[in-house]
């Protein structure tokens, strides 16, 4: 993009109105605090700034349209293009940052003194924001050109010191299966080791497994003990899951709020607050005080009448299930043609229900990674999603999709829907996204026939 | 030098194999599929049912029907799982009572998670630790066995008897010891045999009654024993075949390598060497055990330290033992597993010197001609280099 247009950009539209936004109220978000006990305000000025000078290095997200006038939808912003830095600032105070994959609950690493980084998401967030596949590009070379796209650049951040990583130790299960691998290639890069998380723990292995587990987590914290030079007390966890448990209970309130009509939040700025889950962006501190002013300000909506920006009046709710669409131009594409997210099965995971914070923090982990829906075989994490279903009091369709590259999700696409289908009644469309922006043109087609399908059923009906 | 003859009955149990199992089913015998090899064999045979390993390739008809359940993401060796069972007509597939499967790889953990649903198949499954090489690891995968046995007895309806249990672990050792006196045999210029007969003769072991086939087996070795080494010079390049599988029937490969009179003299595959190390050292449980998970590890299973990477460390040992000029890294597309290792591989591989070859290709025939043109140009380079 060419300086005047940037220019033009920085001027004019959403940009400003998210600078202006943020300028209205003094901002109180933490740069990330953790375990060395700093704290550090972040100004609205020096949000402003960032925001406006990351237009020239992130030029990527001119394509997406967060609704700036949804209080702490600036900051979100902030938090998430200021991940890199904010890393490499705390590693340089000597915290140490440990990698881990999707699904692995945050809750072991921050407790364990350590701050999370998942690089599948910082990897797909940074593609997004530069707004070109090179890092995607990159990782395919190294990897192989059927790799997913967030993995190929997830290597490509790690691979070339884009963002900081101490050790990588995620743990490793039956979902995305091509991490594993990517954890592998990146062992020239990065030390690391890996907890291993029984396939199935069928009912006959019950109690092995749990053991199993149990000694993987033990195996981890000892780990980082020896990472940090400090000891992990069970209390230190606990207060994690108090903090963290939070935070889920705000992402449960803030998706529970795409079912009241009118709704007051659009698809995308849904999505990007429950990715953050994936590792709370550095700062679980800053992402609880960001999802607390966004869900504040979506309940006092509720209480004027007001919907989301760019909602349409009478939206077609869909679950988005498999993984949730990387491309996040497709969340603005959905709700000008009158859809509206209503959560992902996907990253549901995460933040469908608290930790326990009474017994055993260890055990409670070990516990937690075994019933995580996704470890479940198919057909059980397909019940799990009819169960969410029938809970929630308004979905119209289902929404399958895989990326490209992606054998876990894929291969469960078909029976996953078909019980989905079987069980609900609702329609299901799988869909297939590879690089931001490449088959738009395509998804836009599927997606209007998909609700033109649901409306005339619904008219039907 | 004429074909032992041992080969020639091989071939011809091969053939008759689908209709043997027929009748040992009609008489009440079992047919335990499997995919992976890290099934114990030992404990399918020793309670009397009849082990076969599924491993049927090549056949994209199939893959085109397996990818509408699996979509076309999938690896072709697991769609064509999938299309081959829907298809119902290959004879071994048709025959299996139930599958037995340790998801070592987890897209075929899905295949049969498929075949469980909408084809009504029987799965049971042993749990297979990450971890094959820790002590935990271990421990939790002999629980894993001891549970399997547990099952497949209770559906014989039998207990798993000790002394069955004996003659299967010194049935299974004599294979592989046999099986590796064959692979040994390729390290010399002179052998009888080459590298594509012994590919043929470990294929055959996945299928036959495997009583029958250590007799063979032993009829073959003491053939090739009696016979006059082959002295004929050899002048061409010693190549060896890494990768995930060459599964039956993908021949594409291997076939273009014949054409082009390329000397394939070892594999590192999971359908051909990788299986025939290690010894069951007792007739127990965790024996058994100890023996699957310690055996070269397959590529679906990670190892966290690149420096001492047991793959590594016996490919390292091959290429020095069988004195190889080139290796040909073969993998399906989609198959992360092995095509992620491909930079790590080509790195060990060039820096001892050895030329490093990567060929990612599925069950089409599209690129047939490109993979020519990339053997050709590569024994040239070989050629060039010595």
């Amino acid at each position: 993009m060419n300086f005047f247009r940037k220019l033009k950009f920085l001027f004019t539209g959403t940009q400003l109105q998210f600078g202006l936004g943020i300028l209205k109220e003094p901002s109180i978000i933490t740069d990330i605090r953790r375990l060395d006990g700093r704290y550090t305000k972040v100004s609205a000025w020096r949000i402003f700034w960032f925001l406006t000078c990351a237009l020239w290095r992130f030029p990527g997200i001119f394509d997406y349209k967060p609704d700036p006038s949804l209080r702490g939808m600036s900051e979100l912003t902030y938090i998430i293009l200021s991940l890199e830095e904010r890393l490499k600032k705390v590693r340089r105070r000597g915290t140490k940052i440990v990698g881990k994959w999707p699904a692995n609950p945050t809750d072991l690493y921050y407790g364990s003194g350590v701050i999370a980084l998942d690089p599948f998401f910082a990897g797909y967030c940074r593609v997004l924001a530069e707004g070109s596949g090179r890092l995607t590009k990159q990782g395919r070379a190294q990897l192989s050109e059927d790799a997913c796209p967030a993995q190929a650049a997830a290597y490509s951040i790690i691979s070339d010191d884009i963002f900081p990583l101490d050790f990588f130790y995620p743990f490793i299960g039956p979902w995305c299966y091509d991490s594993q691998y990517c954890f592998e290639a990146l062992r020239h890069k990065v030390n690391g080791d890996f907890g291993d998380h029984p396939v199935f723990n069928q009912r006959e292995m019950k109690k092995a497994s749990f053991e199993y587990m149990l000694s993987e987590v033990r195996r981890f914290i000892e780990k980082m003990e020896e990472l940090t030079g400090r000891r992990v007390e069970p209390e230190q966890l606990r207060q994690e899951f108090i903090m963290e448990n939070k935070l889920r209970r705000i992402l449960r309130e803030i998706t529970g709020l795409t079912q009241i009509n009118p709704p007051p939040i659009n698809s995308l700025d849904l999505m990007l607050c429950v990715f953050i889950s994936s590792d709370w962006l550095g700062d679980p501190e800053a992402a609880l005080q960001t999802l607390s002013r966004i869900r504040d300000a979506a309940i006092k909506r509720i209480d004027r009448g007001e919907k989301g920006k760019n909602v349409a009046d009478h939206p077609i709710r869909l679950l988005i299930t498999g993984i949730a669409w990387g491309d996040l131009g497709l969340y603005n594409m959905l709700d000008e043609l009158g859809g509206l997210i209503i959560g992902s099965e996907c990253v549901y995971n995460l933040y469908y229900e608290d930790i326990d914070t009474t017994g055993d923090p260890v055990e409670t982990l070990a516990r937690r990674f075994l019933t995580t829906p996704y470890a479940l075989t198919s057909e059980r994490r397909a019940q799990w999603t009819v169960g969410n279903i029938r809970q929630a009091k308004q979905v119209d369709g289902v929404v399958f999709n895989c990326n490209f590259g992606c054998n876990y999700q894929a291969a469960e696409a078909r029976i996953v829907t078909d019980i989905i289908k079987q069980e609900t009644g609702l329609p299901c469309l799988i869909t297939d996204v590879d690089l931001p922006k490449e088959n738009r043109g395509q998804m836009r087609t599927r997606l209007e026939a998909f609700l033109e399908m649901i409306r005339h059923r619904q008219a039907q009906a | 030098m004429p074909r032992p003859s041992a080969l020639t009955e091989l071939n011809d149990l091969l053939a008759k194999r689908p209709e043997e199992l027929k009748q040992a089913k009609a008489e009440g015998r079992k047919v335990v599929g499997y995919f992976c090899s890290y099934i114990p064999e030992e404990i399918i045979w020793a309670l009397g049912m009849i082990p076969l390993r599924l491993c049927r390739a090549g056949n994209n008809q199939a893959v085109s029907v397996g990818a509408t359940y699996l979509t076309s993401n999938a690896c072709p060796f697991a769609c064509s799982c999938v299309g081959l069972k829907k298809d119902g007509r290959d004879g071994y597939f048709k025959l299996i009572d139930y599958v037995v499967d340790a998801p070592a790889c987890l897209q075929m953990r899905r295949v049969l998670e498929v075949w469980e649903k909408y084809f009504e198949v029987r799965v049971l499954s042993l749990a297979l630790p990450r971890q094959f090489y820790s002590v935990r690891g271990q421990a939790y995968f002999a629980q894993a066995v001891e549970q399997l046995s547990r099952e497949l007895a209770h559906d014989q309806g039998i207990n798993l008897d000790s002394a069955r249990l004996t003659q299967a672990v010194e049935l299974f050792n004599d294979i592989r010891r046999q099986q590796r006196w064959l692979y040994d045999g390729l390290k010399q210029a002179s052998f009888a045999l080459d590298w594509r007969q012994v590919l043929g003769v470990i294929r055959a072991g996945l299928l036959l009654d495997r009583e029958q086939y250590l007799q063979l087996l032993h009829e073959l070795v003491a053939q090739l024993k009696s016979q006059a080494p082959d002295n004929t010079p050899a002048r061409k390049a010693r190549l060896l075949i890494a990768g995930a599988m060459l599964a039956p029937g993908d021949d594409k490969l291997v076939n273009i390598l014949a054409e082009v009179g390329a000397e394939v003299v070892m594999d590192e595959l999971c359908t051909g060497s990788r299986s025939i190390y290690g010894e069951i050292k007792q007739p127990d449980i965790n024996s058994i055990a100890q023996r699957y998970l310690s055996n070269i590890p397959c590529g679906s299973l990670p190892y966290p330290k690149l420096d001492d990477d047991p793959r590594h460390k016996h490919l390292r040992r091959l290429l020095t033992e069988y004195r190889i000029e080139g290796v040909i890294y073969y993998t399906l597309r989609f198959c992360d597993a092995y095509n992620f290792k491909a930079g790590h591989m080509r790195h060990l591989i060039t820096s001892m010197g050895i030329s490093f070859l990567h060929i990612s290709s599925d069950y089409t025939n599209a690129d047939v001609g490109q993979m020519r043109t990339r053997v050709e140009a590569f024994l040239e380079s070989i050629q060039h280099r010595t």
